[in-house]
């Protein structure tokens, strides 16, 4: 018997649920109230709100349960409405108004009322006929978005265990007992000290205004109300943007979504002020005797037109190029490299994904066939073995870090191999620490270990690739003293991360640009590869290669066929068939020719074979490696354009400057790093004198003969659908909630797992690579004997166009070096002066943390300031086989400066 | 209850439980008296630890003698009810202005109890008001025809090896016993067993419970400081049967000389040869200063050093019990009787008793009857007989008798002769049995009074987890201290209050608090007349 009686009706159960997701399945979630429940938290049982009478048999003797942590079982009887109930329902609530400020159990004038104050109506209750009795704790320190006022805690426990369950932070605790008990942050009543990340869950899952946000996103009236998609990083969580009299006013998190289920971080739920920001560009310009002045948007684009016509004339279309932008949509995308194809006429077109993934899109289609991640974000529980190799995703993905971080403290082994120790490294079963640029090294001992413990799947290896005899061959001819000395790693830590992965029934791997953004970087991406595949950790839950995206868009943009070699969809344009089938869908022959990766863009530039270039939101002059090199390339061009939402360092050299809108002012679909294509719905309009990337495209083709329409990307979906093959099912209606994983069969399925059968090529490809030193440590560790390495910190995201310019920049303002103490001290540099560091290319200054998260020898620190100008360092050294740079790299000295004035 | 801070803990160790640091790093010397000492040695265990300073904070600020002035701590007078209705507390209080207080220190036979702090800042025995340390004799009769708990241990190794001997036996025995646990709830301890050894797993834990918060009851102190043996081969034997190969003693501070007791004994039992110990290790983990770690699920998570508020169930900790393993938890009584059953057989023990209540139950009384002490009797005992023969009366007028502690009943003393000792008769009468402490109440006691102090108790004992019992018993408490003739408390509400609070809570804490309430709103209602308004209603 699978049936339960609720209120005399019959229903059905689901395998594990309790009576209250029973009941709330059939008869809705306002059927049993709750108050200390949360869908996303572990059943917890302290409001006592949820009784409902069980009996056994119908009309028997009942019992009063709390239905939020009672099993359902077949064959009771449960009553969830009685006069009973409602009396010991309404008493609860009486309880909890009897400590409550008494003129906040109804909303305050113009907000939406808290589910509290919800049930307090809906049960009548307007005040408490208890003697008041009120010993709330101290309301919190000040804190840039996060309130919190202890008069209105009801002891639900939700944020505490939002806190441990969902972001792992355990700033929030209860203290005291009984009575006397209150929420603390941390023991200064300050969120910031207390190691806070501002993710904002808590204030989510506060059923009352206790703890709430600057923005009071929980009790905003707001005018509509829009699920998008946000744009900090290649997660893709789901944001829910309240709008008021035309501008972003608040976001939350949408619970039930896939990606997130109302989870974010302090950047996507809080740092959202930048789209209104005074210093938005809202007008176009143009340079006119060396000055950016504003014109109009028609004078703009006829300007442009007219230059890009006038300059392919003269030149060629191969005189012309664009740098497409991983945080703008896939139709977007899609459509810039269908103008520089199409309408210009060449394969110049490229995108951010060149200074990150490539080299994984690279090698994993080299060993797999696929360039994309093979799981998904879902299967994390079910790992046993979590590897995290040259990421920090607590603070680059936060909510991916997140749930790593939930699973490596419920008992998964996390294993991270990373220079720099981490948040995560706390938690892990061990940490491998190999010095900058030796990933090669590392893997290739780790292959090692692997195959002398016996950990090789032989069955997988044997059905379903090729090439493992000669792979294996010359991964034990490898020395262990030659990579034990390169790598810095003890042999002992390494066999010992060798046992941990080899053993584990599912071992899912997870990686960043401490892995690609090096010479090496494909290489070591075809050298992790064969180490999953030779596993067999691959084609089942909870295993596989996945890639951390960086940018939101990065997987789409590349998808939609930004990037010189392949068109859209990875098509071989090189192929007639191909060409033929582009052809019928953008009704005009596709060009054939080669086309430039980015860096070979500013080296035509400096031939002088580049005459124009178009920038759709990237500040490369910021964020590209060598950027005196970088400066001097765009300054050769005769025309240089740029779409931005700010005046960025890129802008200042700009011959035009368009004025773009958010990602909050345009609708689309994002692909997450789990190849997720989730819709992106604008919340509000463009802002004045702005455009969507996408429209500003369209605005051009028109303008140079090619009929494209407005930006409509529901419109353009059928095309993109007919143009890339594994987005073969998708339309735009069919993304709506939870979007669709690629690749979407033609029936709309769409696939959570890669490489279940088989791989694409068809059987996987075991390719070995030996290690060697870059150039960049070869020419220069001599005189420049530190290696810098570069990542990013959670508050803000890249360049920091955007969160520079949000409440952020009160949390940090600068960026810092990390020095370890040891060479800190033979340097004479002291904690928090400054250093003047100094490479081939370029010198900046910096303030210096002492910090045993480096080894010696080793420096780290962030990019997100421009004044630090880090890029100016950075190397002309790129990934040998996909010209990413090799930003993780670079051989510095340093010195300490006298503080001035 | 964490899962994360769970497994957590269960990484930092076993042999240490977190607890264990937690409550000796936040155990502050004489000299440390700011909050600003308190916060860095917080500070420092959480660093040591790897835990936020808030979750180190969570746990220590939970218990009464941690992450306090060390002032608070180094002299404690016991308020538990016997001291209180005797007035002893008030006198004892009096003398030492300084002193902490403690609940309950299971000297009720004698009164006037203060415990009292050494260098180490552990407390190192009873001592009598202005007085120097001594240790009262606990005076201990035997009713039964056959004494299982209070009779003398002929050898040591026996009790264990018979054990081993009959191991694959053990189980059946208890199922045969009829055995139930005598904390207070009387649950069948064969069934909790079976579903222990029944759960999958390697790791398992028996785990005692020897937080006798009861004030009134002295019973588990008397096994643990003169019978440690008996409790441990009864967990040794409970463990071999489950299949757990670590028994935990969780024993309450209040108790430093059970503590000091058990702990020799375990040097004893590590003497014994290998061959007869096998894998099996006890441990002792001190309590902090908490009624409601008695209750199961709250006594585990302060092991894990989590706050011990109480858990939802299911899971049972027969199936998800300590760090998440099956675990055979049950009470000190509970335990002693297994080494007989053991070696007598089931059969034999549920011969001893009543019809429902199988073997002797352990009978505390306070100082005011005239042979107060510990006595063993067989269930069913008529408790007239205990109360007027055996214990002599009182020495002075008394009431009532509260049974089974501060959730127990209050038993009118017309009711007496109508009582036998089991957990049926009790129950049939609309009283309880519970974990069989009794205090008379004296005639010149108000039961007004008596309700206040059941209600503060509670209200300071809650863990204020749920609703009902965090603000019930606070309201509860509010309530009855402004009543006074002309100012009565509200009946219905008060009633409906009780409703909640019986059939709201989350545990038996806030559950059992309106059956001495009735009891006493039944049975002595003119008394409190003037204190409660619309009487005729109910």
């Amino acid at each position: 018997m699978t049936t339960i009686h609720i209120n005399g009706e019959s229903h059905s159960i689901a395998a594990d649920e309790t009576l209250y997701e029973c009941v709330s399945r059939h008869l809705g979630r306002e059927e049993i109230p709750v108050l200390c429940h949360d869908p996303a938290l572990e059943p917890f049982g302290a409001c006592r709100l949820c009784l409902v009478e069980v009996a056994r048999e119908a009309g028997g003797p009942s019992r009063l349960m709390a239905a939020c942590h009672t099993p359902a079982t077949a064959g009771l009887h449960v009553t969830t409405r009685s006069d009973r109930l409602w009396r010991l329902r309404r008493g609860v609530l009486e309880l909890l108004a009897g400590n409550f400020p008494p003129e906040r159990l109804v909303p305050a004038e113009g907000e939406l009322a808290t589910p509290f104050q919800r049930l307090l109506a809906g049960y009548g209750v307007t005040g408490s006929p208890y003697p008041r009795h009120q010993e709330p704790g101290k309301p919190a320190n000040p804190h840039p978005y996060l309130r919190f006022d202890p008069n209105e805690c009801i002891h639900c426990y939700r944020c505490v265990r939002a806190c441990d369950e969902v972001q792992g932070q355990f700033v929030l605790q209860m203290a005291n007992r009984g009575i006397h008990s209150h929420i603390i942050q941390g023991l200064a009543g300050d969120f910031g000290k207390a190691g806070c990340v501002s993710c904002g869950r808590c204030v989510q899952t506060c059923p009352t205004n206790a703890l709430s946000d600057r923005y009071r996103a929980k009790t905003l009236r707001a005018d509509n109300t829009v699920r998008t998609v946000c744009t900090y990083c290649g997660v893709g969580c789901n944001l829910e943007v309240k709008v008021k009299q035309g501008r972003v006013a608040a976001i939350s998190g949408v619970e039930g979504a896939a990606v997130n289920n109302g989870h974010t971080c302090l950047k996507g739920r809080y740092a959202f002020e930048y789209a209104h920001h005074p210093e938005r560009l809202t007008t176009p310009l143009i340079r006119r005797n060396g000055e950016l002045v504003p014109v109009s948007w028609d004078a703009a684009l006829d300007f442009i037109a007219e230059r890009l016509d006038a300059i392919k004339r003269e030149h060629g279309p191969d005189a012309i190029a664009g740098i497409s932008s991983a945080r703008c949509t896939n139709e977007e995308n899609y459509l810039m490299q269908k103008f520089m194809r199409v309408v210009i006429g060449n394969n110049n077109i490229d995108g951010c994904a060149r200074v990150c993934h490539s080299p994984t899109a690279y090698g994993m289609r080299q060993v797999y066939g696929t360039g994309a991640a093979t799981n998904s974000i879902d299967e994390i529980p079910l790992a046993d073995c979590l590897l995290l190799f040259g990421a920090n995703p607590t603070e680059a993905h936060p909510v991916t870090g997140a749930r790593l971080k939930q699973a490596a403290m419920k008992g998964a082994d996390l294993i991270i191999v990373d220079p720099r120790r981490s948040e995560l490294s706390q938690y892990a079963a061990c940490h491998l620490q190999p010095r900058p640029g030796s990933n090669v090294a590392l893997l290739n001992m780790l292959c090692r270990y692997l195959i002398e413990l016996g950990y090789v799947d032989d069955d997988f290896v044997q059905t379903r690739t090729e090439g493992f005899e000669e792979f294996k061959q010359q991964v034990l001819a490898q020395d262990l003293d030659h990579l034990e000395r390169i790598t810095g790693v003890p042999r002992a830590e390494v066999e010992q991360a060798a046992h941990i992965y080899g053993r584990a029934e599912r071992a899912m791997a997870f990686h960043g640009l401490g892995i690609t953004e090096h010479y090496q970087g494909s290489r070591a991406i075809m050298q992790l590869a064969c180490l999953i595949m030779m596993t067999g950790n691959i084609g089942r839950p909870g295993t596989g290669m996945n890639p951390l995206r960086g940018q939101n868009n990065v997987q789409g943009a590349v998808d939609m066929g930004v990037q010189p070699d392949l068109g859209a969809g990875y098509l071989d344009y090189r192929q007639p068939e191909i060409q033929a089938h582009f052809e019928a869908i953008y009704g005009a022959p596709v060009p054939t020719g080669p086309g430039l990766k980015i860096p070979q863009m500013f080296g035509a530039a400096r031939e002088g074979k580049l005459k124009a270039l178009w920038i759709m939101g990237e500040d490369i002059l910021q964020t590209d490696p060598n950027s005196c090199e970088v400066k001097y390339s765009l300054s050769l061009l005769d025309l240089l354009i740029v779409q931005e939402l700010f005046l960025t360092e890129t802008c200042s050299m700009a011959d035009v400057v368009l004025p773009a809108a958010s990602f909050l002012e345009k609708s689309g679909t994002f692909t997450n790093g789990e190849r997720r294509i989730q819709r992106v719905n604008a919340a509000i309009e463009p802002l004045p004198g702005t455009r969507p990337d996408g429209e500003i495209v369209c605005n051009i083709m028109q303008r140079m003969g090619y009929d494209q329409g407005h930006y409509d990307p529901a419109a353009l979906m059928p095309e993109i659908a007919r143009a890339v093959p594994f987005f073969a099912g998708v339309t735009w209606d069919n993304l709506d909630g939870q979007g669709k994983q690629w690749p979407v069969a033609s029936d709309g399925s769409d696939t959570q797992i890669l490489h279940r059968q088989a791989f694409k090529l068809p059987k996987g490809q075991f390719r070995f690579y030996d290690f060697q030193e870059t150039p960049e440590l070869l020419d220069h560790a001599a005189d420049y004997p530190y290696i810098l390495t570069t990542s990013r910190r959670l508050e803000h995201y890249n360049c920091g166009s955007m969160t520079r310019r949000t409440p952020n920049l009160e949390l940090v303002d600068h960026d810092v070096l990390l020095i370890n103490p040891v060479d800190a001290q033979r340097e004479g540099v002291n904690d928090g002066g400054r250093v003047e560091i100094a490479s081939p290319n370029g010198t900046t200054h910096l303030q210096v943390r002492l910090s045993d998260e480096v080894k010696p020898g080793v420096l780290f620190t962030t990019f997100h300031f421009p004044e630090i100008a880090i890029n100016h360092l950075t190397s002309g050294i790129f990934d040998q086989e996909s010209m990413t740079p090799e930003y993780k790299v670079v051989a510095v000295r340093l010195a300490p400066v006298a503080e001035s004035g | 209850m964490s899962v994360n801070l769970r497994h957590l803990s269960r990484r930092y160790g076993i042999e240490i439980p977190l607890f264990r640091e937690i409550a000796q790093g936040t155990t502050h010397s004489k000299t440390s008296q700011s909050g600003m000492n308190q916060n860095g040695s917080i500070e420092a265990l959480a660093q040591r630890t790897g835990l936020s300073s808030a979750v180190v904070k969570g746990t220590a600020s939970f218990y009464d003698f941690l992450d306090q002035p060390a002032a608070q701590r180094q002299t404690l007078v016991c308020h538990g009810t016997a001291c209180r209705v005797t007035g002893s507390s008030s006198a004892t209080a009096a003398a030492h202005p300084e002193a902490g207080r403690a609940m309950c220190c299971g000297l009720c036979y004698r009164g006037g109890a203060l415990l009292k702090t050494d260098e180490a800042g552990r407390l190192d025995g009873y001592h009598q008001a202005g007085e120097g340390l001594e240790q009262p004799e606990m005076p201990v009769f035997n009713l039964s025809g056959i004494p299982i708990l209070t009779s003398s241990v002929a050898s040591v190794e026996a009790l264990y090896a018979i054990a081993v001997d009959r191991r694959e036996r053990i189980l059946d025995q208890l199922e045969a016993s009829g055995l139930r646990g005598r904390g207070g709830a009387g649950f069948g301890f064969a069934f909790k067993c079976r579903a222990t050894a029944q759960a999958p797993g390697e790791e398992k834990f028996v785990v005692c419970n020897g937080d006798e918060g009861d004030p009134g009851a002295f019973s588990d102190r008397y096994l643990l400081e003169s019978q440690p043996h008996k409790v441990m081969a009864g967990m040794f034997a409970a463990g071999l049967a489950a299949g757990a190969k670590r028994g935990l003693l969780y024993i309450r501070y209040e108790y430093p000389e059970a503590i000091r007791r058990v702990e020799a004994a375990i040097a004893e039992f590590e003497a014994l040869p290998e061959a007869l110990r096998g894998e099996f290790h006890f441990q002792v983990v001190p309590g902090a200063g908490s009624y409601v770690c008695g209750e199961e699920t709250a006594l585990l998570s302060s092991i894990e050093g989590l706050r011990p508020e109480v858990r939802v169930r299911p899971p049972y900790p027969a199936q998800s019990g300590l760090w998440g393993k099956p675990t055979l938890l049950s009470n000190v009584e509970t335990f002693a009787n297994i080494p007989w059953i053991v070696e007598h057989g089931g059969q034999a023990f549920a011969a001893i008793g009543s019809e429902g209540s199988k073997g002797t139950k352990l009978i505390s009384l306070d100082s005011q009857f005239t042979r107060p002490g510990l006595y063993e009797v067989d269930f069913g005992h008529p408790f007239a007989e205990l109360v007027h023969d055996a214990a002599g009366g009182f020495t002075t007028g008394v009431k009532a008798l509260q049974v089974g502690g501060p959730l127990g009943a209050i038993v009118p003393l017309s009711s007496v002769e109508s009582l036998s000792l089991d957990f049926e008769s009790f129950q049939q009468a609309g009283f309880a049995l519970g974990h069989a402490g009794i205090i008379a109440i004296p005639e010149r006691f108000p039961m007004i009074e008596l309700m206040r102090h059941l209600f503060d108790y509670m209200a300071e004992e809650s863990c204020g987890k749920c609703t009902p019992c965090r603000l019930g018993t606070a309201k509860g408490s509010r309530m009855l201290a402004v009543a006074e003739p002309g100012h009565p408390v509200d009946r219905q509400l008060f009633d409906d209050l009780l409703e909640l609070l019986a059939h709201g809570s989350l545990c038996a804490l806030g559950g059992g608090l309106p059956l001495p309430m009735r009891n006493v709103l039944d049975h002595f209602g003119s008394e409190l007349a003037p204190y409660f308004s619309a009487w005729e209603q109910n």
